[in-house]
């Protein structure tokens, strides 16, 4: 792969890579600028100060409409991945095989897997590179609307800024690679990966929560803040014993009907502390990362196997 | 003479149900141009995409330059230079980014080369793919296909798009590369009086049959035109010897047959000489007749 290759291929595929890297540019020069005028303009006290909040300083116009823009551009963080991916990923391989320049690309160069590498890791790079800087450009902005907040220990924005952003950005395009590298149609490809990232990101999920579960400390309904991870809502038994809503029912029939004060059960909660924020978002970052690296064999071997139109 | 490109028993079935090509045994001998021609359906482009590696044999074997493409598709298609009927050139980038692109893929392959017989042709690299005709964009994949200095050119239906000059210059270019480059070419076309002139082989492949493979002068020298239905011709020449029949373009009855180079001594030459279309379509007519009976015998 030299950098001639490199071009070219942003080349062919101009549209979605000015897409892509205007949108983070876009993000990132209205984050910095939003974050110099908060910053010049003092207003990152009207969060800390609640009497200075509530002066005239605080509630005027400019102030106001910065910490829109700020909440604003947090709350498109989450749905870049998804739109970044598909449209980065989608096309790479499934408008080539669409439009027939597979066929011409593959009879020119005798390696599928170089040819493969060249289209796909700089447009991967990129959409990760992308996601990244949304993702870091979100953290920035969390500090500046919650600047009594530690980043490093806190699950606030969890998924939705730093690292995992840029590595579901990843995730979402080699989805959509693999499925474009298979289906050879861009639009299916597209509704297909969709819904089949979704159809991912609930197995993550859920995965995950099963881990955390088991990881998670026990504390009760006052121990638990914002920046914890929460995870379950629990009780505990007069006896000690952690029990679910489901399992008091089976476990402990007498209580099915409610319970007093005197029964001794309390409620709990499960939750990971924001300290651990860092060590949770690597591994979700690893199993995402795995899963991204998975779909860009299958598309590899897609590509290798199939015949173009 | 060796054979660059062979075909021994080669099928391919499409969806576990229709056979494009079936017990095909054919060979390309080194340094001809040799004219693949068929009835649409006929399995041409598959027959082609299969010794490029694009298609997997049902059953049989092929061989390309010496490679078993299925074994090796990686070497197959150093051998082969490939120009598809649709040339499917990256619309946005221009053609002296196709140029650099090959040049990226391709170990090789003469950039150089490649802008010469683009600039001959007046297409100005700057210019965008979009922007060309099809005549145009067809020549450019010639274009490319040649700088790959492939000693094996395959050419699937280049010149069905093209009016009858691009044709010609794409000919042209294609005759005198290949002729300079003491290479092998495989043409597949419908047009029969272009063949005529840039081919000097001859391959008719009907429903998945090779019905005739001779070079184009034996192809000329062994058939004549009796105008006449075939029973006619048949009374006149023995019924071994009609290949087909089919009517002229006025309306008469047109009979292909099959005659020794020399016609025995004493006798006069029968009918008059066959042109090199009236030689194709003859046996076009055989195959489809041959083609219905198998299916009948099949249904029966």
């Amino acid at each position: 792969m030299t950098l001639r290759s490199t071009l070219l291929t942003f080349r062919i595929q101009r549209f979605e890579s000015t897409v892509v890297i205007g949108a983070a540019v876009l993000s990132v020069v209205v984050s910095a600028i939003v974050i110099g005028l908060w910053n010049a303009g003092g207003y990152g006290r009207c969060f800390t100060d609640d009497a200075f909040a509530q002066t005239t300083f605080c509630q005027a116009s400019s102030g106001v409409w910065l910490g829109r823009i700020a909440h604003g551009s947090l709350q498109i963080v989450p749905i870049f991945p998804v739109i970044a991916g598909l449209l980065v990923g989608g096309p790479i391989v499934a408008k080539e095989l669409e439009t027939g320049t597979a066929r011409l690309a593959w009879s020119l160069g005798p390696s599928r897997l170089q040819w493969f590498a060249q289209r796909v890791l700089p447009l991967l790079v990129m959409a990760m590179l992308a996601g990244l800087a949304i993702g870091f450009t979100a953290d920035a902005l969390t500090h500046l609307l919650s600047p009594s907040i530690d980043l490093d220990a806190t699950f606030v924005g969890f998924r939705a800024r730093g690292l995992l952003v840029g590595i579901e950005t990843l995730m979402v395009a080699s989805i959509a690679l693999a499925l474009g590298a298979i289906l050879g149609r861009t639009v299916p490809t597209i509704v297909l990966s969709l819904v089949l990232v979704f159809a991912i990101g609930m197995a993550v999920d859920k995965v995950e929560r099963e881990l955390l579960t088991n990881e998670a400390v026990i504390g009760d309904d006052f121990s638990f803040n914002d920046a914890n991870l929460y995870i379950d809502s629990r009780l505990r038994m007069p006896d000690g014993t952690i029990v679910t809503w489901d399992q008091l029912n089976t476990l402990y029939p007498q209580y099915a009907n409610g319970w007093d004060e005197t029964s001794g059960i309390t409620n709990v909660t499960l939750y990971i502390p924001g300290e651990r924020y860092h060590e949770v978002e690597r591994r979700e970052a690893a199993a995402l990362g795995g899963i991204a690296l998975l779909f860009v064999g299958v598309a590899a071997v897609s590509v290798v196997r199939r015949r173009p139109r | 003479m060796t054979a660059v490109l062979e075909a021994h028993g080669f099928g391919k079935r499409y969806r576990r149900r229709t056979w494009a090509l079936r017990h095909v045994d054919l060979t390309v001998p080194e340094g001809t141009i040799t004219a693949l021609v068929g009835p649409n359906g006929s399995g041409k482009s598959t027959l082609i995409r299969s010794w490029i590696g694009f298609e997997r044999a049902t059953e049989g074997r092929l061989v390309t330059g010496g490679i078993d493409p299925q074994k090796d598709r990686k070497k197959a298609v150093e051998r082969v230079g490939y120009v598809p009927q649709s040339p499917s050139l990256y619309r946005d980038l221009t053609i002296a980014d196709h140029i650099v692109l090959a040049e990226t893929l391709r170990a090789g392959f003469d950039g150089t080369m490649a802008a010469g017989y683009v600039e001959r042709l007046s297409i100005p690299l700057r210019a965008k793919a979009g922007e060309l005709s099809g005549g145009e964009q067809a020549q450019v994949g010639l274009a490319l296909a040649l700088a790959t200095r492939a000693q094996i050119l395959l050419l699937d239906e280049p010149l069905a798009s093209l009016d009858p000059l691009a044709r010609r210059e794409f000919l042209h270019l294609m005759v005198e590369a290949v002729r300079a480059a003491g290479a092998t070419a495989l043409l597949s076309s419908h047009v029969i009086t272009d063949i005529e002139q840039a081919c000097d082989r001859l391959i008719v492949l009907g429903k998945g049959h090779t019905l005739l493979d001779l070079s184009i002068g034996e192809a000329l020298a062994h058939h004549r035109i009796v105008e006449a239905p075939g029973i006619e011709a048949a009374s006149l020449a023995g019924s071994n010897a009609v290949v087909g029949s089919f009517p002229a373009p006025a309306g008469e009855p047109l009979s292909l047959v099959r005659v020794a180079v020399v016609a025995p001594a004493g006798t006069e030459p029968l009918g008059r000489p066959a042109t090199l279309e009236e030689v194709v379509i003859g046996h076009l007519a055989a195959g489809r007749i041959r083609a219905a009976t198998v299916l009948a015998e099949a249904a029966a």
